[in-house]
């Protein structure tokens, strides 16, 4: 296939499809399929041939569309009705309703939790209506499995151009005057990494896609790989034409199986259309794609780490420099980048650098996709150009914090990041605001944390994290990780002491100035954050061995209110270890001794009564002599 | 170009590291993961510094000068900074003592203390005054901990030979994998599991004789702590003295740091030094590390002369002793032989030689292991001066290595560690034999011939790189050329067992360009084709230019063959000597060395002088109690033809003596001449007016006629399997190294037969199950060993003549050519 037949096959394609015909389109996300999409996307399926609309409606599995939240979604095209949370009992109904008769069924909709008002079109709710999605936009009209999808929206344009009209240099300079930085989490400017790759010698390099996505709470690169893998392999292949590669890696971690098949899939379509393998497009550039699957380590997905994995050696990085663009897989230069950022070069050879600059702030280009999850409404996917106000993120688009509480903090770039305070939720999400405050953009997990969190908690639990993922090479990260999460675990047990906040800030210092690679070098940030705008937290609990958020389990006290209990028994029947004494219609009473504040009395108490107490740093409420 | 180091100006030139560079110039910074002959690996995070201009800080063991770059070892950072690391390294280490005010007082009074199950202080450990992190701790002073320090209560792995492993001292600087891997190319251990729980360990978690271990003991070596240690060392106190030794084994000759305790060897180590490197640059095997002691304490050894009085061996003085072989040897003399080890000392051979020539009337001294690869490649060339002469050095450095014949891993471990260098740097690898071999591993071509198709194999490379051109005009090449034209490519190929195609890809190699070298060893002697087959490797060494690499098989087997060369045309050798002993033509001989007597002779006088008790005693009249290498001084000349000096570094055990010592004084008790000498240094001073070692070989020798494949086609009949000799040295003299260290026993014992699964399984063999194995000359029983490698209708044996492996009496006179039967014993 040459440029000629690629434009002719997409207007073969577009020609074929009656872009007025219905499609009903339901989402294939990982979080849909927890909620079981796979059997309602059956399940319209049976039903449009129940009542002969085969030839008439098409039913598609595509991508994620980001607002897992509210899965599964199916979104009726062209018109764009939004039906979320659809059960299969719903699906005889849309059909018949909604794709037989145009109308729209009110309980299916989503209403806006401000207004209450229902909203018909996916465009017009508030969770889609600020977001930018140039790299996920597609996700929700395509079948990823489906290559000729991709190329009827235009899909491999891009490759077409660079390899027709544009030398391997100007595609870097697209790429440079694009502004685009690496969005795997150091901000490096892709072109000026492309620049430096071409420039290193050798006749042998290599291009990697990094799908190592490990950040708890993070799937943004999963859900692009298993939506739009297309859009990451178009991506891959013009770097690899830009840099002079003509073998590429996809490194994804086995635990995204569906990314896996997606992408392994992808690439066997793109051999098969001649977009892989050799003189691509009949340009005479060859190159081939192959798939690696990691075994999940965290620290794969640092990149000397990750070539080691794909030599075959153990995951562990090896200090830079030589950086991979001069040695890097089997020593010779390679460039690797991160899904996202992969995605983001199709865009922008697409559409043109200067589009691409026009979005974002000053030093950061274009938009970055957040998972946004953690004590927020509206957990899911979001897309915002670079420079949106924390504030907008999390209560426009993210619907604010579940139940109404206030928002506490928010830690971005997951265990390497920082917890960014209230006190700074106007600030804007670019490379520079977020180092300021102490956090990272890192590769875009946003985790919303409410009044019921610990900081002390979150930043055990951070380097709890660390001290198992790491790969226990270098000293600082190995060890000093593990005595910070020791004086953590301590201080959150109440055995905190006087000097451990400048223990943990001399750790902190001692591990990021000497550990190896940027797993250890930001490992302390969650520490530090916490510490910089929580210090009354860590206080309170070294201190008063006070949890303020009642969340370190070992400082809560749970008693009974006297005066308040109705002697019910339900608290005593749900005691695991029968600390509660009591009988019927008398105030029940904890012994403090037995009690193993598993929060089983809390939990049963009945609303109206709330005679069970939880405190943190206060005796529990007296006996009352009877 | 040009850096500065704290201020101070060094012109470099960039293949060296910082820490290297600072390191030569008495610039301390202090390190526990960099060692010299490992890649940088920036864990420790000790040997950090600042670079002016550049963000953070830098590990100097991977940092490489620029020019005029500036770099500051030494500021309140760098030292909080290290302090704070070293620490963190001490909370997962026994520190107690470490950080203990009185450490300096406690040394005096607990030398006992060291036999402890477990190591919870500096004072129990066995690296103790010689742990690399107690000195850094010295040197960065610190003094208290201020963390909980964790005991990984790992357990102490004793499972293995040769040493123990105590991870819960590990400080994971990662050497001793590093070592395993980049110089050892044995990779049995890895860094597993990760965080907190990363611990050095095998695949499997198996034990490391189980993971493919060969107990080299270079983890040993490198080890900063003590959770590697030797296990027979352990609970010694630190060193007295130490003496630089040569190795007795194999030709390589590693020098060895013998350390000694109140006269007594405590361990061996190989020599490290970085000033004047070693022919083994640091690296030794499991004989030199790990069995010195054991062989020269061990319990066999002849302390007192014995003289056979009324049919019986009494202890007697030397004198008495002396007198009675003199006595003994005078009238049989003319009609006496004299067989000596090749693991002397070249000034003890010499000065035995000379004894044999002028006491004993012989023709010089007969080496006990045979004919050795340099006497196969002499004959093969019509005679030679000097056999070739390739360094080591040259083997790391060449870019196709053909290796032949030889297991040279185990053989001669440390000639495999400068083979394994030569394939780190880019060069080939190229492995022929008749088996699976564990260095086919790193080979960029393998190829398994029929047993005794090497010849056919090598003539095949030289008429498919005659395809491709003649190379010159060097003498007798028309001949060579004719003696090819006999058969064709293919008839030689499907002789030797091997594609036409692979053995193409072999010339092709072979012909890239580049210095090559052809490795071979004592596979290839005494076999019915070997002469075919050297003659062959010299012809082929010629047609590609590469060097003629033999590997002289014992520690003074180069010095044996220049002294062995002065004999006369048709001189006796060592079947001769025994043959004559046999038929009673022979009336005395003298046995210094280990030679299978036959049981029937018509000997009318034996000296046994020798370290050991061994068989031969039992029929000797007199047993003269020889000094082993330790205990004396003397030089060898290793496979380079380079003469080593060994320093002495105890005293003879009992009334040992030197073996020039009993040789010159019995020459002056016999009346004979010349043989007079005081000390070790007069002897290599006449040695060296001799000129001896001085030969050199001086070309003009040109191409042999070809051996093409021929010959009697193998017939299975009753005995269906070719039986295989494996060559190692692993003995002393008259002991094998299993007899007296039980960890070598289990590392390798002799008694084992290895055939393939195929054949097991049509003989109804299991593994470790007991065979009877029968040949036309003789039987042997032994323990069966079922290995994926070898191919079928083939087994293997040891090939270690101590009475121990029954390969002499199976094969006769002919190793290589042997076949066998196999049978279960019930």
């Amino acid at each position: 296939m040459d440029l000629k037949d690629l434009e002719k096959l997409r207007q073969e394609i577009v020609a074929a499809r009656d872009g007025k015909r219905p499609c009903i389109t339901v989402c294939g996300g990982t979080g849909c399929h927890a909620y079981g999409c796979l059997k309602v996307a059956q399940a319209f399926r049976d039903e449009v041939r129940r009542q002969g609309l085969q030839d008439k409606v098409d039913v598609r599995q595509t991508g994620c569309h980001g607002f897992c939240e509210r899965g599964p979604i199916v979104v009726l095209q062209p018109r764009g009705v939004f039906y979320q949370k659809i059960r299969l009992a719903d699906v005889p109904e849309v059909v018949s309703k909604t794709v037989g008769g145009g109308e729209v069924i009110d309980r299916l909709l989503y209403a806006d939790p401000a207004t209450g008002e229902k909203i018909a079109r996916e465009e017009d709710v508030p969770f889609y209506k600020k977001q930018h999605r140039l790299l996920l936009g597609s996700n929700g009209f395509i079948d990823p499995t489906s290559i000729d999808d991709y190329i009827a929206l235009g899909g491999y344009r891009a490759l077409a151009k660079a390899l027709s009209g544009m030398s391997p240099d100007d595609v870097i300079a697209e790429a440079t005057a694009s502004g685009l930085r690496g969005r795997g989490g150091a901000g490096f400017p892709t072109g000026k990494k492309w620049a430096i790759c071409r420039r290193s010698p050798g006749e042998t390099k290599y291009v990697i896609c990094n799908a190592d996505e490990g950040d708890p709470g993070a799937y943004m690169d999963r859900s692009l790989l298993e939506g739009n893998p297309h859009s990451v392999i178009e991506g891959m292949i013009i770097g690899a034409y830009a840099i002079g590669a003509r073998q590429g890696f996809v490194y994804v971690r086995n635990e995204y199986p569906l990314a896996v098949e997606n992408v392994t899939a992808a690439v066997k379509d793109c051999r098969q259309r001649g977009l892989l393998g050799k003189s691509i497009l009949g340009s005479g550039f060859d190159f081939d794609l192959s798939i690696f699957r990691g075994a999940g380590a965290f620290v794969s997905g640092e990149e000397t780490s990750l070539m080691a994995s794909i030599e075959g050696r153990r995951a562990s990085p090896r200090q830079k420099p030589p950086f991979p663009a001069l040695a890097g897989l089997w020593g010779k230069p390679t460039n690797i980048n991160n899904v996202e950022t992969w995605a983001n070069v199709t865009w922008i050879l697409r559409n043109g650098a200067k589009a691409y600059a026009a979005i974002g702030t000053q030093d950061s280009k274009g938009t970055k996709i957040f998972a946004l999850v953690g004590k927020i409404n509206n957990t899911g996917l979001v897309e915002v150009p670079m420079g949106m106000k924390l504030r907008e993120i999390i209560f426009d688009i993210g619907g604010g914090i579940k139940g109404g509480k206030p928002f506490k903090a928010v830690q971005t770039g997951g265990p390497s990041g920082g917890c960014i305070p209230a006190g700074m939720l106007d600030l804007p999400i670019d490379y520079a605001s977020l180092a300021q405050a102490g956090s990272m953009m890192g590769s875009g997990g946003m985790i919303v944390m409410d009044e019921d969190t610990c900081m002390v908690d979150v930043a055990r639990y951070f380097l709890h994290f660390t001290q198992e993922e790491s790969c226990g090479k270098c000293v600082p990260c190995r060890v000093g990780t593990r005595q910070m999460a020791g004086i953590l675990a301590r201080i959150t047990r109440g055995q905190g002491e006087e000097g451990d906040l400048e223990k943990l800030e001399t750790l902190a210092k001692t591990v990021k100035a000497g550990s190896l690679c940027g797993l250890g070098q930001t490992a302390p940030n969650p520490v530090l954050t916490t510490i910089r705008h929580f210090r009354h937290e860590y206080d309170a609990h070294i201190r008063e061995k006070r949890c303020p958020a009642l969340a370190c389990k070992e400082l809560l006290t749970f008693g009974i209110d006297q005066k308040k209990c109705i002697g019910c028994l339900l608290c005593l029947k749900a005691c695991p270890v029968k600390a509660v004494s009591g009988t019927l219609k008398k105030p029940h009473d904890i012994d403090q001794a037995v009690c193993i504040k598993c929060g089983a009395c809390f939990e049963v108490c009945p609303a109206k009564v709330r005679a069970v107490t939880k405190t943190s740093g206060a005796p529990a409420p007296e006996k009352v002599p009877q | 170009m040009n850096i500065t180091i704290d201020g101070r100006r060094f012109e470099v030139q960039g293949t060296k590291t910082v820490l290297e560079i600072a390191k030569e110039n008495g610039i301390y910074i202090p390190a526990l993961c960099s060692h010299p002959r490992l890649a940088p690996y920036a864990a420790c995070r000790l040997c950090v510094v600042e670079i002016k201009g550049r963000s953070g800080l830098h590990p100097s063991c991977n940092t490489y000068p620029e020019d005029g770059m500036a770099v500051v070892t030494d500021s309140e950072p760098l030292r909080l900074q290290r302090l704070k690391t070293l620490e963190l390294i001490l909370s997962e280490h026994p520190n107690a003592c470490l950080i203990c005010a009185e450490k300096e007082k406690c040394e005096d009074h607990k030398a006992s203390i060291r036999k402890v199950g477990e190591v919870t202080g500096c004072v129990f450990c066995p690296s103790n005054r010689r742990c690399e992190l107690q000195e850094v701790v010295g040197k960065l002073k610190l003094d208290s901990l201020p963390y909980d320090s964790v005991y990984r209560g790992l357990e102490v792995r004793r499972g293995d030979p040769f040493f123990i492993q105590d991870y819960n001292l590990c400080i994971l600087c990662g050497r001793c994998v590093r070592v395993c891997r980049e110089v050892r190319g044995a990779a049995v251990i890895s860094i597993v599991r990760r965080g907190s729980e990363a611990v050095v360990g095998t695949a499997l978690d198996r034990k490391l004789m189980d993971a493919g271990c060969q107990f080299c003991g270079a983890c040993v070596d490198v080890c900063p702590t003590g959770a590697l240690a030797e296990r027979a060392s352990r609970h010694e106190p630190p060193p007295d003295a130490v003496a630089k030794t040569v190795c007795p084994h194999c030709g390589v000759g590693c020098r060895l740091d013998v350390e000694t305790l109140q006269g007594r060897i405590v361990a061996s180590r190989p020599d490290a030094s970085l000033e004047a490197p070693a022919v083994n640059r640091g690296q030794a095997c499991v004989r030199g590390r790990f069995t010195l002691r054991d062989t020269v304490a061990s319990p066999r050894r002849l302390r007192r002369p014995m003289i056979r009085k009324d049919g019986k061996l009494v202890e007697t003085g030397w004198d008495a002793a002396l007198a009675f072989v003199a006595a003994g040897l005078k009238p049989r003399a003319g009609k006496a032989a004299l067989v000596a080890s090749s693991q002397l000392s070249l000034e003890d051979l010499f000065v035995l030689d000379l004894f044999s020539r002028s006491a004993l009337k012989a023709d010089g001294i007969v080496a006990s292991l045979g004919p050795s690869i340099l006497d196969e490649l002499s004959a093969a060339a019509g005679g030679l001066k000097a056999p070739p002469r390739a360094s080591l050095a040259d083997v790391a450095k060449a870019r196709t290595i053909l290796v032949l014949g030889e297991n040279v891993a185990v053989s001669h471990p440390v000639a495999w560690v400068e083979i394994l260098d030569a394939v780190r740097r880019g060069g080939r690898l190229l492995v022929v034999g008749p088996k699976d071999d564990p260095m086919s591993r790193h080979a960029s071509l393998s190829l398994k011939v029929r047993p005794g198709g090497e010849p056919a194999l090598l003539a095949a490379v030289s008429k498919a790189l005659l395809e491709k051109g003649a190379p010159s005009g060097l003498k007798g090449f028309d001949a060579f050329k004719r003696s090819l034209d006999g058969s064709s490519l293919a008839a030689c190929c499907e002789s030797a067992g091997v594609k036409e195609e692979d053995c193409r890809r072999l010339a092709g190699a072979l012909a890239e360009g580049g210095p090559a070298a052809l490795v071979f060893g004592q596979g290839l002697c005494g076999a019915p084709w070997t002469k075919a087959c050297v003659s062959n490797l010299w012809n082929l060494a010629l047609q590609t230019g590469a060097a003629l690499f033999p590997l002289a098989e014992e520690s003074d087997s180069f010095g044996a063959w220049l002294l062995m060369r002065r004999r006369a045309a048709g001189a006796p050798d060592l079947a001769a000597v025994l043959r004559a002993a046999a038929a009673g033509t022979l009336k005395a001989l003298y046995l210094a060395g280990p030679a299978s007597l036959p049981a029937k002779h018509g000997l009318e006088f034996l000296v046994v002088q020798d370290s050991f008790m061994n068989d031969s005693c039992q029929a000797a009249d007199a047993v003269l109690p020889a000094a082993t290498f330790a205990e004396t001084e003397g030089n060898w000349v290793n496979l380079e033809g380079r003469a080593q000096k060994s320093m002495k570094a105890i005293e003879p055990l009992g009334e040992a003596k030197p073996d020039w010592w009993i040789a010159s004084r019995l020459a002056g008790l016999m009346g004979a001449d010349g043989c007079a000498f005081e000390g070790a240094d007069r002897i290599k001073e006449r040695i060296d007016e001799e000129g001896l070692l001085a030969v050199r070989e001086e070309g003009g020798q040109g191409f042999l006629a070809a051996c093409p494949p021929g010959g009697p086609a193998d017939k299975a009949g009753e005995y269906p399997l070719v039986l295989l000799g494996e060559y190692s040295p692993d003995y002393y003299r008259t002991l094998a190294l299993c007899q007296t260290s039980p960890d070598f026993k289990v590392l390798r014992d002799p008694g084992w037969i290895k055939i393939g699964p195929e054949d097991a399984a049509g003989a109804g063999l299991q593994e470790g199950a007991t065979a009877h194995v029968e040949s036309s000359s003789g039987t042997m029983e032994a323990v069966v060993r079922i290995t994926a490698g070898m191919p079928k209708g083939v087994a293997a044996v040891s090939r270690l003549d101590h009475g121990l492996s029954g390969f002499s009496r199976l094969s006769a006179a002919a190793a290589g050519s042997a076949r066998v039967k196999i049978t279960r014993v019930n």
